[in-house]
């Protein structure tokens, strides 16, 4: 597997202390991106599954609090083939497993089984507005999450607020709506509001100019999404 | 009192109070208090030695000169019985002035002479202290072992201070007390602890005097408050202490007839709980009260002007044998005394354990995330409990450990391990064995070692270890003999000599209910990562013996290819097995041997694996390293990874870490950890103190995976090398009061007052690329 970055983070990328793998390639293309090393489909170090197999062994002591490992990216589910692998041998050695993902993948259904805690990024209800921004429309992202919803599984639904593209006034109703169609009693929603940890990292123009939004727009999101009997999250 | 004085008057006294001594230029006191010692001598010829020198201290404490600032609140002074030689962290520190002889005269290079102390009545205590059975005795065990000292494979010394006196009973039964049940003995040591604690109210009344001069040209403001002062010194000259005010009081003369029998330069003194201490005292005085009163208590402990480090630590919280919080109300005032003082000194600890309260870690916040603003030490009492317990510390005494300088774990008033008696060089030790027993440094033949194959190595290893162990122990008791003709009387009365009937320096009689003595193990990370590095090199290239030994004589200059090879093997700290089981079987094995060797008194070497920047200075002695370190530079710092090697972010670092066998320890241990502010997101200090608690602390310490023995120890410097750089840049910016307080391994320092070497090993070894968390 081709990892960009690891290491370990406590309760912000699932649940307890987990080490994070960073994997290489993504197939959106965010404009407020905060890993833009990892878009690139090649580059990153390669890994086989059975040492990354030994390290999460080896790192038992350090899943503490419920944690475990989290597969991140980029975008973590390009690597399929080899992440089913892994996943699998990792709930065979009983470590807790989580992955992060923005939804796009066919294969999601798949991996699902092997993964104990699903955090699944939800950047626009809009299809158009979601492809202007991130190369990507929102097909298959809300197909996976109708599914998740049929299931009745847990799932944590991350939408990262970036004033000037998703955080307008009338924007959370569309949001709360479209995400409240679907009944799921496992399912938590969490608003990430815009930062710029990442802008230093990227190469090529950076093009959010004002992305933050105020903690007025953030309590708007939470109403609503409330009135809409959305369970929110803050981790 | 809070009626005397106005709000906020007491703290502004105790700032006012500590710039005065930051003016403070020369200290003499201990000159004086050498030659009032000679001058008296004579009287009592003949004498056992602790009543000799008990009544030496008499003498002493009668004659040197005291003072009263307006600005004190309590009377009394340490700054009389330090020297100003620190030879560690002063301003004039180079990493290449390490001497392997410690020579008890050169002191008197410390003192500049002027009109009140020439030239020739310098030199003249200096040809004095010259012929003294001490001096003698330690200059043979110097001259025995200087192939060994010189380069630092290994270094002895003769320790002071270093131990937790008990002051409990003086202050709850009064020192009358105390000389009443010394005079209800026989014997020459009860004699002597009588004479010795009659100190107290000789330097009592010599204050009353004083008190009773300063009121004739007072206003009527500050003859207040100096006759409250007069009223508390009355009470307890003789008598025990009934309020904070007069524990404080009465603590602090205390603590300085102890420091005026060692000087000069008794170091690392500690205070133990301050908390547990006086909070019996405290009674209905409030949090910010019981805090402006123990402000004056923190400027105590700051001598001269450099504030430079003399290791005295005070330590809070904790817990009792069945796992209760003793965190109390005394806790947080210090706390707040601490944060507002920021003083260089004293150093403050901190004990956790797996109950410690939320409050405590929201209280701390505000130290690690203050640039700046001094940070406490960390004490894991769960895993501490188990260490001592296992070395023979009684169930009762465990909750009373506290640490003697800057981490060695210690019983309060029972225990005198002789912390820093000895001193061990692995890497050196790993370069005999490697050159036949020349220096890789110097060319110079330091002892005798056959050659090994690479392959055999280990074997080798520890067979000349054990060999260079024995002259250090021969040496380091040798230093300890010696230092037994400085009796200590007045410290033993509250070291357990009331109950043993012993000075706690007999060298043929126990004085205390616990004794060791220390030996500080240097270069384990290196030791370790050189083995693994050895295997690989061999592995490779199995006629390579020759040609590695010549890399390494040569700085690898001509062998590049060579260290190239050497630094790509799997390095400490990265969560490698290989080598971090190599890192703990070293420590094991180590650990165990020295524990085998007995000191003066026939107890066992306690091993620390701690290096108060000697990993720097050790590390100049030290040649190229098989891990591919190159000669004279630095040493890992405690079990740390050398920086630079663990580069995975601070989850594998501490994983690597687990895996060292803490329960060996019982001399202690160093670790650091340099971490960047922007991990902690919080929007207060409060919660950025929980965020510490979740994501260093909790793991580290109160892993409920981890098998065995916790570590036990840590301290941090929450920062980065930029924030640094510019504090050096532009300290009035930064630092406009002039003091911005660092870390440097168990205690504080100024940053700004350091030396430039230290300085940059404070930057170098943030190591921020071994700690990141998160990606």
């Amino acid at each position: 597997m081709h990892i960009f970055q690891k290491g370990f983070n406590f309760g912000q990328d699932g649940p307890g202390n987990r080490l994070v793998y960073h994997l290489q390639g993504c197939n959106m293309k965010c404009i407020w991106c905060s890993n833009p090393e990892g878009m690139s489909i090649s580059g990153g170090k390669y890994f086989s599954v059975d040492a990354l197999l030994d390290e999460c062994k080896r790192s038992r002591l350090m899943f503490y609090k419920g944690g475990g490992v989290t597969f991140t990216g980029g975008e973590a589910t390009l690597q399929a083939e080899e992440l089913l692998d892994l996943l699998k041998k990792l709930k065979e050695a009983e470590i807790h497993t989580a992955l992060e993902t923005n939804g796009t993948s066919p294969r999601l259904m798949e991996l699902l089984p092997f993964i104990d805690y699903l955090m699944m990024d939800f950047k626009h209800y809009d299809s158009d507005i979601l492809k202007k921004y991130t190369g990507m429309g929102n097909e298959q992202t809300k197909r996976n999450y109708e599914k998740i919803c049929g299931l009745n599984r847990q799932v944590h639904i991350r939408i990262p607020l970036i004033n000037g593209i998703n955080a307008q006034n009338p924007e959370a109703f569309a949001f709360a709506a479209y995400l409240a169609g679907y009944s799921n009693p496992n399912a938590v929603y969490e608003f990430l509001p815009y930062h710029e940890y990442g802008k230093e990292k990227w190469t090529q123009k950076y093009l959010v100019s004002d992305g933050f939004v105020t903690g007025e727009t953030v309590a708007l999101f939470k109403k609503t999404f409330e009135e809409h009997g959305l369970k929110i999250i803050a981790t | 009192m809070f009626g005397i004085y106005k709000d906020g008057e007491i703290t502004e006294m105790a700032k006012a109070l500590f710039q005065e001594e930051r003016q403070r230029k020369r200290l003499d006191g201990w000159f004086l208090a050498k030659e009032i010692e000679r001058l008296n001598e004579e009287k009592y010829q003949g004498m056992d030695a602790e009543v000799k020198k008990a009544h030496l201290l008499c003498d002493v404490m009668r004659t040197i000169p005291l003072n009263l600032s307006e600005n004190a609140i309590f009377v009394g002074t340490q700054r009389d019985a330090f020297a100003k030689s620190y030879a560690l962290i002063n301003p004039s520190f180079k990493v290449e002035g390490f001497s392997g002889y410690c020579n008890p005269t050169a002191i008197y290079d410390d003192i500049e002479p002027n009109e009140i102390f020439s030239k020739e009545r310098i030199e003249s205590m200096r040809s004095h202290t010259e012929k003294t059975p001490m001096v003698s005795m330690l200059n043979k065990v110097y001259t025995k072992a200087e192939n060994y000292t010189k380069e630092v494979i290994f270094f002895v010394e003769q320790v002071t201070g270093h131990v937790i006196p008990d002051f409990r009973a003086a202050l709850k039964l009064g020192v009358d007390a105390l000389i009443r049940e010394a005079n209800a003995k026989e014997g020459e040591f009860y004699e002597a602890a009588a004479i010795a604690l009659s100190c107290v109210k000789i330097v009592i009344g010599r204050y009353l005097e004083l008190i009773e001069k300063q009121k004739e040209s007072c206003d009527e403001n500050r003859k207040k408050q100096l006759e409250y002062l007069e009223q508390a010194l009355g009470q307890i000259n003789g008598g025990p202490a009934t309020n904070l005010y007069e524990a404080l009081q009465l603590y602090l003369i205390l603590w300085q007839i102890m420091c005026m029998e060692q000087a000069p330069n008794p170091y690392a003194f500690s205070v133990g709980n301050a908390d547990r201490i006086f909070e019996p005292y405290r009674k209905d005085l409030s949090r910010e009260e019981a805090a402006e009163l123990f402000k004056h208590f923190l400027v105590f402990y700051n001598v001269g002007d450099r504030s430079w480090a003399i290791s005295q630590n005070v330590l809070l919280s904790g817990r009792d044998n069945e796992g209760n919080d003793l965190t109390n109300m005394m806790s947080y005032a210090i706390l707040d005394a601490y944060y507002d003082m920021n003083l260089p000194q004293p150093i403050l600890s901190v004990k956790l354990h797996k109950n410690t309260p939320a409050k405590l870690y929201e209280e701390m916040g505000r130290f690690f995330f203050t640039p700046g603003v001094l940070t406490p030490s960390l004490f894991n009492d769960d895993a501490l409990f188990e260490v001592l317990r296992a070395n023979g510390i009684e169930e009762a005494d465990l909750p009373d450990y506290s640490v003697a300088g800057c981490q060695e774990p210690l019983i309060m008033g029972k225990d005198n391990g002789n912390t820093t008696n000895s001193w061990l060089n692995l890497p050196k030790v790993l370069e005999m064995v490697l050159t036949g027993g020349i220096s890789a440094v110097t060319g110079d033949k330091l002892m005798e070692t056959k050659t090994c194959e690479l392959t055999e190595v280990r074997e080798a290893f520890y067979k000349t270890l054990d060999q260079v162990m024995d002259e250090m122990v021969t040496a380091a008791n040798g230093a300890s003999v010696a230092l037994a003709q400085l009796r200590v009387p007045f410290l033993s009365s509250f070291m357990g000599g009331l109950t043993y009937g012993a000075d706690m320096r007999d060298p043929k009689k126990q004085g205390t209910r616990y004794n060791g003595s220390g030996c500080l193990v240097h270069g384990l990370t290196v030791l370790a990562d050189s083995f693994i590095a050895i295997d690989k090199y061999a592995e490779k290239y199995p006629d390579g013996r020759e040609r590695l030994v010549n890399a390494i004589r040569n700085n690898f200059e001509g062998y590049e290819d060579v260290r190239e090879f050497l630094l790509s093997c799997p390095k400490f700290g990265n969560n490698i097995e290989e080598v971090d089981r190599e890192a703990a079987g070293i420590a094991n094995k180590v650990s165990e041997m020295l524990r085998s060797k007995k000191n003066y008194l026939g107890n066992p070497f306690r091993p620390d694996f701690s290096s108060p920047s000697t990993h720097l200075t050790y590390g100049y002695w030290v040649g190229a390293t098989p891990d591919g370190r190159k000669s004279r530079d630095m040493l890992g710092y405690g079990v740390d990874p050398l920086y630079g090697e663990a580069s995975n972010g601070l989850g594998f670092r501490i994983l690597s870490n687990m895996n060292l066998p803490f329960e060996q320890f019982n001399g202690g241990y160093a670790s650091h950890l340099g971490v960047d502010p922007k991990y902690f997101r919080g929007d207060t200090c409060e919660k950025k103190g929980l965020e510490f608690s979740e994501n260093i602390i909790q793991p580290l310490f109160f892993n409920e995976l981890k098998e065995g023995v916790s570590p036990f120890y840590l301290y941090v410097n929450v920062t980065t090398p930029e924030t640094l750089r510019k504090v050096l840049e532009n300290p009035k910016k930064y630092a406009p009061s002039g003091v911005y307080i660092m870390r440097i391994h168990g205690t504080f320092v100024n940053f700004l007052d350091l030396s430039p070497a230290i300085q940059q090993d404070i930057i170098t070894r943030l190591d921020l690329q071994s700690t990141h968390i998160g990606c």
